[in-house]
């Protein structure tokens, strides 16, 4: 019985790591956690372009 | 205070800003590889003076005319950055063409503070620069530095806050960026021009005839010819895959695939018998198992990564550019699409975030939906695993999915050229090629490391979260009964993912584990190995006894079902769908319209199902004398694809044809 708990407590220690760490990353404006570029989608991958930076319309 | 670095492609901007930061920023030996602005903290070393500076490193630029899509990016960023002090890193090797930008740097008002960059190649290159003759005129600061070998940067950064609030007077009045015609600025940059070019010849000091054929253009005679560089390029990719997956790669895996094998078996050993059941397969099968199937795998990347690193700080990946360019543009895509395409083979975000240095929207847009056809790093353990398990460690089948990925964006290019209607202007891709040299083996280190911990950071987070979803999905019925023996297909992932196998069964891997891999496979690329691991129960793809890369591939193969010619048009189903939804929300960022992004979806899962199709049935029929299972299913749904595109190729011959009308 204990050790159905201990290991229980272990996965849910294990996956609410990951998880928090997926929302940490996210909160702090790296929407895929690891990805290396993940900061240079500032704001998240769908936003429309990076901090300041307007498009022309082409020619 | 903030300073910005700004100054031409390959000037090495992320080099110095790497070294004054100690930031890990990705640097290439060839332009465009800085797509979006980065920041930092200059480090206290270079900084005695303990107040904080921040440096802002800005993609490459050769000019800031309102005229070129992605020098207005640049000047964007530097005007809305509002940098206290902006340095300039000029190309101490290459003056002419870097001073250009320099004098419209100097227009704006910013103090400005001109870095030589790779002050220590001058003698290699007989070359001399009157530095304190160039300060006075251009009326700023010059600085020379090499920030390759970390040298001047202490004085950089000490000049450049000695900068901060100093007037300056440019040496040269252009155009009202404001007011100016198109014809006003080309004018103006003619004039510049000379002023740059009489400048250089006053201050600089060149011994070398430049007119002389050195080695460096003979080797390019051959590496960068649009014919032979082809085959050279094939011969690079194979030798970078056979170190990578048969030789070096799996003798490192050997040692860290045997410490996850030790470490199943101390945790299995510490829970023994008494814990319940269902709690040890989730723990062991669904986290370890799962994750360790994946970071097995980490070896292999990383070396790839390594000699990848290494071909890009030779200088070589900017002649797989040139190379490319005739042929992509005859397709009706831009020179400049190359470039997006090979930094996808790292990660298609940062891929798909280069097309905006694409100045036509039709083509800008068409690279952006074609660039995450080229095989990522996170599908490299689904090429590996595959290649291990069916083809005995074939170097051929990672390099072959490279030209195969090529081949795609060619055709990809020539349907979407057809539906949208080629409505580009011709134009010119002028690439600067940097020179050779000998590849730095700590960057390669440093790039490696890199992408490693990007590596291991996905497997413990995204993939173990998703491993353990899939464990619980496939242990459960819908009532939340654990699923019997022999009743698998009642589980709630065997529900969710059989009905997608039934579409598979054309393309021979109609069976829902393989179903349920290939969509987990959008969260993460990586993710269908883990969830393979998962479903099939298998701890490990690397046999630690053997030093091979898949433990009893007859075996896993067996476990999984499939014929090789099956594996393959799975493998390439995985590889040409559409790529995980970080990378859809990238094509959705830049492709900036729903109905582009909806057609790139559908038009990549119509190419990956009809690739995967054509290599299952033909290879079947070629192997056996007969077409696999659900031929004629599968050819509706290609008629299906077919169809869409013929369609919406009539429908805009058709509005051509009205336009036209009108007109007339």
């Amino acid at each position: 019985m204990l050790g159905n708990i201990l290991v229980l407590l272990i996965i849910a220690l294990i996956l609410s790591g990951a998880v928090l760490k997926l929302r940490r990353d996210h909160k702090q404006g790296s929407p895929c956690a690891g990805c290396p570029y993940a900061k240079a989608c500032a704001g998240g991958c769908s936003q429309v372009a990076p901090v300041n930076v307007v498009l022309k319309t082409p020619d | 205070m903030r300073i910005a670095l700004a100054g031409n492609p390959n000037s090495g901007k992320t080099t110095l800003f790497n070294s004054i930061t100690g930031k890990i920023e990705h640097v290439g030996n060839w332009p465009g590889v800085t797509v979006a602005r980065k920041e930092g903290e200059i480090k206290s070393v270079y900084n005695p003076s303990g107040e904080t500076v921040q440096v802002v490193d800005l993609p490459g630029a050769y000019s800031m005319s309102p005229y070129t899509s992605e020098e207005s990016i640049t000047r964007d960023f530097v005007i809305e950055e509002n940098p206290d002090v902006i340095v300039n890193i000029v190309d101490a090797t290459s003056l002419s063409r870097s001073l250009f930008f320099t004098t419209q740097l100097l227009e704006i008002g910013i103090p400005v503070v001109v870095a030589l960059n790779k002050s220590d190649l001058k003698s290699k290159k007989k070359l001399s620069i009157d530095s304190g003759l160039l300060s006075e005129v251009l009326g700023c600061p010059v600085v020379e530095v090499a920030a390759i070998e970390a040298d001047g940067l202490k004085e950089l950064v000490t000049v450049s806050r000695e900068s901060l609030g100093r007037k300056l007077k440019a040496p040269f009045a252009g155009y009202d960026p404001g007011t100016a015609t198109e014809e006003e600025v080309r004018q103006s940059d003619k004039e510049r021009f000379s002023f740059v070019e009489n400048l250089v010849s006053r201050v600089e000091g060149r011994k070398v005839e430049s007119r002389r054929q050195t080695r460096q253009d003979a080797l390019d005679r051959v590496v960068a010819h649009k014919v032979l560089g082809i085959p050279v390029f094939a011969l690079i990719l194979y030798s970078v895959f056979s170190i990578s997956q048969n030789s070096v790669g799996p003798l490192v895996a050997d040692y860290l695939v045997g410490w996850i094998d030790a470490f199943y078996g101390f945790v299995q050993g510490l829970m023994g018998s008494g814990v319940h059941p269902l709690f040890s397969a989730l723990l062991l099968d669904g986290i370890i198992g799962g994750v360790g199937a994946i970071v097995g795998f980490l070896p292999l990347i990383m070396v790839l990564f390594f000699l990848l690193a290494l071909l890009e700080d030779s200088g070589y990946m900017a002649r797989v550019a040139v190379v490319m360019d005739p042929y992509f543009k005859k397709v009706g895509l831009s020179g400049r699409s190359i470039i997006p395409m090979v930094i996808s083979t790292g990660c298609a975000i940062p891929g798909i975030m280069a097309t905006r240095t694409i100045r036509d929207e039709r083509q800008r847009r068409t690279t952006a939906l074609l660039t995450p056809f080229m095989p990522c790093g996170a599908k490299l353990p689904v090429i590996a695993l595959f290649a291990g398990v069916f083809f005995a460690d074939a170097a051929w089948v990672g390099t072959a999915m490279y030209f195969l990925a090529i081949a795609v964006v060619v055709v990809g290019a020539l349907i979407i050229r057809k539906i949208t209607g080629d409505t580009s202007k011709s134009n010119y891709f002028i690439m600067e090629l940097p020179e050779y040299r000998l590849p730095s083996l700590k960057r390669a280190f440093v790039a490696m490391v890199s992408q490693g911990k990007a590596f291991v950071m996905k497997a413990v987070t995204i993939i173990l979260v998703s491993n353990a979803l899939v464990h619980v999905m496939q242990t459960f019925t819908w009532r939340f009964q654990v699923v019997g023996e022999g009743m698998a297909q009642e589980s709630i992932l065997a529900s969710l993912a059989g009905p997608v196998s039934w579409l598979m069964i054309p393309l021979g891997f109609g069976m829902w584990q393989l179903a349920a891999a290939a969509i987990t496979g959008f969260i993460a690329k990586e993710n269908v190995v883990g969830t393979l691991a998962v479903v099939f129960g298998i701890t490990n793809f690397i046999d630690t006894e053997e030093l091979v890369l898949v433990a009893g591939e007859s075996q896993v193969a067996g476990v999984m079902g499939l014929t090789a010619v099956a594996a393959l048009a799975y493998l390439i189903f995985n590889l040409f769908t559409p790529p995980c939804f970080a990378a859809i929300g990238a094509m959705n960022a830049e492709l900036k319209s729903k109905r582009w992004l909806l057609g790139a979806i559908g038009f990549q899962l119509g190419m990956g199902y009809t690739l995967a199709y054509l290599v299952y049935q033909a290879g079947t029929l070629i192997t056996t004398g007969s077409f696999g299972s659900g031929v004629l299913g599968g050819l509706a749904g290609i008629g299906l694809f077919a169809g869409t595109i013929v369609y919406l190729v009539r429908l805009r011959e058709n509005e051509d044809l009205e336009v036209l009308g009108g007109v007339a």
